[in-house]
């Protein structure tokens, strides 16, 4: 069988993969970049599950710099960077695994502007997203 | 509000309410839902991330883009009558399954379309 890495902050895309997937794909969940490096430096995976949004996460465990990001984007308010590390963060992620080579298909649950998908697309290789938790469009994309 | 905020806030109700509202009502059969399809349903409308109803969600997220827009009004109370079926679709009562995942369905698709307007402006 497939291996599907989720990785998002909470259990929603968990819950729902195994529900709604479990006949393509063992799921398994990371909850951050480290944790998935970590877990496909031992065992790879045929495709991601990404969530965008980890507000849930502890500052600590995101991808991206507060202080930094605050100097470079938000004239020092760390609170506004954090709020776009959180937001931002599945992208992130996704960075972080590709700059490793893992190149497999992404999948993001959101509904992005076609320009944003565009562009992640050109950075990011096989990305794709839909809008809503459509499993059969969900796995479809996923098998590509 | 200022425009930016309106498309911020507009993305995170389509975020927190219309992502997730409808994660298993997409997803289930109009009948013959088992109970982990129920149980999922019973959590996007009851218990939202941090525990939530949807309704309540819904209510703070949308409450400044004040009373006019008729979307998010029927959003409301759809949630309202969503909330009111509690028991029975948790007891998985056909009748309140299949309308609350009916209910779930047209809430996202309500949100959506809204924050999809907001954006575009």
């Amino acid at each position: 069988m497939r291996r599907l890495l989720v990785i998002e902050d909470g259990s929603e895309y968990s819950d729902f993969a195994r529900l709604y997937l479990a006949d393509e794909f063992e799921v398994t969940t990371a909850r951050s970049a480290s944790e998935a490096l970590r877990m496909l430096a031992a065992e790879s995976a045929d495709a991601f599950l990404f969530d965008l949004r980890f507000d849930r996460a502890e500052p600590g465990t995101l991808v991206g710099d507060v202080d930094a990001t605050a100097r470079r984007l938000f004239g020092g308010d760390r609170g506004r960077a954090l709020r776009y590390l959180q937001d931002q963060q599945g992208a992130l992620i996704l960075a972080e695994l590709r700059s490793a080579g893992h190149a497999q298909p992404a999948v993001f649950v959101h509904d992005f502007p076609e320009r944003r998908l565009a562009n992640l697309r050109q950075l990011y290789g096989s990305v794709a997203a839909v809008a809503s938790f459509d499993a059969r469009a969900i796995g479809a994309l996923l098998s590509r | 509000m200022k425009g930016a905020d309106r498309s911020k806030l507009a993305a995170r109700l389509a975020h927190d309410v219309g992502k997730y509202v409808a994660r298993a009502a997409r997803n289930m059969p109009p009948r013959g839902a088992t109970p982990a399809m129920v149980a999922m349903l019973a959590t996007d409308l009851y218990s939202l991330a941090g525990g939530r109803r949807a309704s309540a969600v819904l209510a703070e997220l949308a409450g400044p883009f004040g009373e006019g827009d008729e979307r998010l009004a029927t959003a409301r109370s759809l949630l309202e009558e969503a909330d009111r079926l509690e028991d029975r679709l948790r007891a998985a009562e056909p009748a309140a399954v299949e309308r609350g995942r009916a209910i779930a369905l047209e809430v996202q698709s309500l949100v959506l379309d809204f924050a999809r307007m907001v954006a575009s402006r």
